[in-house]
């Protein structure tokens, strides 16, 4: 009588004791935060209305990840906090010509006019506070510019695919970058459709292609491109040649673009040419094609 | 010249008759089973020797002379011999708990260099999950030992990874030693003989992987009448059944454990669809008086089952993943008494597979790793001073590291993929000896050839092994050793976590192998009934292996290209402090220690900490017995924290679409954050039937992190609505109390 009064007071126990587990609360966790830098972005472009070659440079701050921000939507389309955007800055290039001062359009964005393009030269850009201290600086190349030998949109069953051939120079080693603009109108799907997450993820992946000289063969690479555009958009594909501090940088870049990786990938280290800062100044010059679906 | 030459062959063959070899096996009186590692030696010291892992002992003693026995556990048996003898020695069990290490310091015979017996008896009062006894948790409670995160049974050996710790069961190498993620290990302790582990001075007979050995061996079965014993718990239950074949002939064993975490967890309105089971089988043949076969099985699954039809996607997740492990041994005496020949032909294998989805859209990932092996040691009395080991191995790994098939959307985000099979060969020679200089020094060398042959190419080491002990005086001994050893398998785990889906693969044409060289120093000193050890270590090592950053694909179709390789080096001094006192027992460990990695394309080329470097490691371990039947322990563990790569800032830059912004980390230096400490205290409470009685059962009660301590477990980064990230320690488990049966009849 006893074993089973034991038994039976025992295997109750084993029962209770399901039930008598706790969870403990999480524990902060304080991190040393960084100190903010100047972040530089910079591109080359050309402005067909004024028939000149503008430089954009765009100055931001890093921010600690105990500091808050909230993206905003602006007239640039670049949704940049204002306490993030480096204004009233002197920002200025230097190439062999001369010196040129970049003028502030808009808070934090600069831009440069007549900027004449020297190839196989260099440029320096410097950032100084509006006291003349200076806060960063950089240097880079001039790319010459590159295009395509040929490039056409045609309809492939339900979907639009760019094909394009490049030629490169095999005397030496190349870094290019093709940008791929496109909206799609078309697809208004529902964030709880698991379909139009995994269409979502895919189009993240399109924005731009990274090429070296590996991928060509006997210097010409060509290529055929699904971007999914809807009957009424109109498709702008844009070629650089880059440098190859550039083009580690967007492989850098793209890779934590991806979901998989902001889940679960290894950290990163991006590079840059900024001294005490970060982000990246590059001095190429994109060629544009704009194609229409129609 | 021919008187000379008769003259020395008379002298030498008078000192090769002069000696006396005396043979035989050590078993447990009770049961009948062979007893490993017992002490063999003289009383005059100038002879000594352990049983191996199958009870056999073979000594040449240079004269007369009274040889002991000894064994953690047993009472102490003595013979005088005076002619060659085989002996069938039976030893008592005593009914003492946590012991010293019975033997004085100065017996150094009775002390395998640098291996540590596991009592197996102090693993059964140990409180733990769930109140499941563990194996893996005893290692980790010895310095030097590591532990991954709370809760789990990695062990990251004196600055080695989870991957660097050779496991053996039955001789026979285990890839995953664990169950349900880490949480419970493969050993089910109902049918574990011994186990030994190694952190330094390893024989040359070990190879394989850089940082310890862990030595397992299955009970054999009781020679005598059949034996049942087995367990209850609130997380699984066990029952093993083992007795003799016939008279004489053989014995058998069988064991099976089952889990039913997801009935409890049902039953606690929680989700956790995970369970396990696993099954042990041994058949021990005697053949004739000097051949003996064995055969052992292992066979275990962890199975995750979740069909969610509520949610909205009506996703369904299945997973398998385990082990299965076969040896077969043959063991052969000679005539001549002083040799004893092994041969272990086994099967190992480790396979996952993975299975999702919702709706029509699926996934599945497969991996699979499979080692058959064959392995030749012959151990060789030569004479009183002198002990021999020569043997070859070989083993084909055979690995499909990733199959990947998709249907639906995945096909939008994954693509297909099958791995084609890779093959490595791996193959090595080795002899070792150990050899009596005189009464108070030892000297163990060995030399290790080993190899590793792919697709493409092939590549060599040479591991010199060398251990020198000296009693330094009759209570105390000096050991110095060193150890070169090679891996050519190679686990990689990302830099945040490890997962039993970790891919398992070979040196390649580009991927040299691991290597590390052990430097050790210890001194033991041992007084009545306690006995402190201190341990130094020096570990260089290089061509480790890493991810390199922004590695996205964890199953890379270029290995080469995915991973980098570096170098390491780890140094620190461990104590060991133990002993008895009336009922009072403890066991402390303790350890002080760096672990560093350097890689040119990590960390921008500087150096940087480990993940588990744990500066300091502190494992109490105290039992007192209250009563003859009713004992109290407790285990309480402090461990600095572990480390990781934390996001200190984010930047923002123009997308590659030049229409919207990119936010972007800024990650602190490698490993430069520090988790919090581990501080926990496990108690357990076990009162037993009278030893009398011939159904003996026990119940244990005690509770796992009494105080419900947050034990860091993993970073949680915390995205605030004001755009601030906050980071969040997370412990795996809080306070969890148990009660378990055990039986045996």
């Amino acid at each position: 009588m006893k074993k089973i009064i034991i038994l039976t007071v025992g295997f109750l126990s084993m029962i209770i004791c399901l039930f008598s587990s706790c969870t403990p609360e999480p524990l902060p966790l304080k991190i040393a935060d960084s100190s903010p830098k100047v972040v530089v972005a910079s591109q080359f472009a050309f402005d067909s209305s004024s028939n000149q070659n503008l430089l954009i440079v765009i100055l931001t701050r890093s921010l600690a990840v105990g500091n808050g921000f909230t993206p905003i939507a602006d007239s640039s389309g670049l949704n940049i906090p204002d306490e993030l955007r480096f204004t009233n800055a002197t920002v200025e290039v230097h190439t062999s010509s001369g010196v040129i001062t970049c003028a502030e359009v808009d808070g934090g964005v600069y831009v440069a006019t007549n900027i004449s393009f020297e190839a196989g030269a260099t440029a320096k850009l410097t950032i100084k506070q509006a006291d003349g201290t200076l806060v960063a600086d950089a240097i880079t190349p001039m790319m010459t510019s590159t295009s395509f030998s040929m490039i056409s949109l045609a309809r492939v069953s339900n979907f639009y695919e760019v094909s394009y051939i490049l030629d490169d120079n095999t005397k030496e080693k190349n870094w290019y970058v093709v940008n791929y603009f496109t909206g799609n109108t078309r697809d208004s799907g529902s964030v709880t459709d698991p379909g139009y997450i995994a269409r979502k993820l895919t189009e993240q992946k399109a924005e731009f292609d990274l090429f070296t000289d590996k991928d060509f063969n006997n210097g010409t690479l060509a290529v055929r491109k699904n971007i999914g555009a809807s009957v009424l958009d109109t498709v702008v594909v844009a070629v650089s040649s880059i440098s190859e501090g550039y083009f580690n940088f967007l492989t850098v870049q793209k890779r934590y673009g991806s979901l998989i990786n902001q889940i679960r990938g290894e950290a990163l280290t991006f590079p840059t040419n900024i001294s005490n800062g970060l982000g990246y100044f590059t001095f190429h010059q994109p060629k544009l094609y704009i194609l229409t679906t129609d | 010249m021919k008187r000379l030459i008769l003259f020395f062959l008379f002298i030498i063959s008078l000192s090769v008759s002069a000696e006396i070899t005396v043979t035989g096996t050590i078993t447990d009186a009770t049961s009948g089973e062979v007893l490993i590692g017992v002490s063999v030696f003289t009383s005059s010291r100038k002879a000594g020797t352990v049983s191996n892992a199958y009870g056999y002992f073979s000594l040449k003693l240079p004269s007369p002379d009274s040889v002991y026995f000894t064994y953690l556990g047993y009472e102490t048996v003595g013979v005088f011999v005076k002619e060659e003898s085989e002996y069938t020695i039976k030893l008592k069990s005593t009914i003492k708990q946590l012991q010293t290490v019975e033997i004085k310091a100065g017996d150094i015979n009775k002390v395998k260099p640098s291996v540590i017996t596991l009592d197996l008896r102090l693993l059964n009062e140990l409180p733990t999950v769930g109140g499941e006894r563990d194996l893996i948790k005893a290692v980790q409670l010895l310095p030097g030992v590591k532990k991954g995160a709370d809760g789990t049974a990695s062990m990251l050996v004196r600055g080695g990874t989870n991957d660097q710790n050779l496991i053996l069961l039955d001789d026979a190498p285990v890839y995953n030693p664990t169950h349900l993620l880490g949480i419970f290990s493969l050993f089910n302790t109902d049918v574990i003989k011994h186990a030994t582990f190694q952190t330094g001075g390893f024989s040359s007979m070990y190879g394989g992987r850089l940082s310890s050995v862990l030595d397992v061996y299955m009970n054999e079965g009781n020679t005598d009448k059949l034996k049942v014993r087995g367990g209850i718990g609130v997380l699984a239950s066990r029952l093993a059944i083992d007795g003799p074949i016939s008279k004489n002939r053989g014995t058998f064993l069988v064991a099976g454990r089952y889990s039913y975490v997801n009935r409890v967890f049902e039953m606690m309105n929680k989700s956790l669809p995970f369970y396990f089971y696993d099954f042990n089988a041994k058949v021990n043949l005697r053949l004739t008086d000097n051949d003996q076969l064995l055969l052992s099985i292992y066979e275990g699954d962890d199975v995750l089952n979740t069909n969610d039809k509520d949610s909205l996607f009506n996703v369904n997740l299945n997973s398998r993943m385990g082990n299965g492990i076969r040896s077969i041994r043959w063991n052969h005496k000679f005539k001549n008494r002083a040799m004893f020949a092994n041969l272990t032909a086994f099967n190992s294998k480790y396979r996952y597979i993975i299975q999702g989805g919702f709706n029509k859209n699926t996934v599945e990932v497969s991996s699979a790793i499979n080692d058959y092996g064959l392995k030749y040691v012959l151990n060789h009395s030569v004479n009183s001073k002198l002990f021999m080991k020569y043997g070859a191995d070989v083993i084909m790994h055979q690995f499909k590291p990733n199959s990947t098939k998709l249907s639906g959307e995945f096909n939008n985000v994954l693509r297909n993929r099958n791995d084609t099979t890779q093959y490595l060969y791996e193959s090595a020679l080795f002899i070792h000896q150990m050899y009596r200089i005189n009464q108070r020094l030892i000297l163990h060398s060995g030399l290790r050839f080993s190899g590793a042959k792919y697709y493409g190419g092939n590549q060599w080491n040479i591991e010199p092994r060398l251990l020198m002990v000296y009693q330094y005086s009759s209570k105390a001994t000096l050991q110095i050793g060193y150890a070169r050893m090679a891996q050519y398998m190679f686990q990689l785990s990302g830099s945040s976590t490890i997962l039993p889906t970790d891919l398992w693969y070979g040196v390649q044409q580009n991927i040299k192998a691991p290597t590390a060289d052990v430097f050790t120093v210890s001194y033991e000193y041992a007084w009545q009934h306690h006995q402190t050890k201190i341990e130094g270590y020096y570990k260089p090592m290089q061509n480790q292996i890493e991810y390199k950053e922004g590695v996205v694909d964890f199953t890379p179709a270029d290995l080469a290209a995915t991973i980098t390789q570096g170098k390491g080096v780890a140094y620190g001094i461990e104590l060991t402090q133990k002993g008895t006192h009336q009922q009072f027992s403890y066991l402390l460990g303790y350890s002080l220690s760096w672990s560093y990695r350097r890689f040119d394309e990590l960390n921008n080329g500087n150096v940087f900490l480990t993940r588990f470097d744990r500066r300091h490691d502190l494992n109490l371990v105290l039992q007192y017995e209250v009563l003859k039947r009713l004992q109290i322990s407790a285990v309480w563990n402090y461990a600095s924290g572990s480390r990781f790569t934390p996001v200190i800032g984010r930047f923002m830059m123009p997308s590659g679409n030049l229409n919207s912004v990119d936010v972007l980390p800024i990650y602190g230096g490698r490993n430069s954050s520090q988790l919090a400490a581990i501080n926990r205290l496990d108690i357990n409470m076990s009162l037993k039937s009278k030893a009398s009685n011939k159904f003996q059962s026990e119940w244990q009660i005690g509770a796992y992190n009494v105080f419900n301590r947050t034990q860091p477990f993993r970073v949680r980064m915390e995205n605030r609505s004001n755009g601030q990230i906050a980071y969040k320690q997370v412990g795996l488990f809080g306070f969890i109390p148990y009660v378990s049966y055990q039986f045996q009849f």
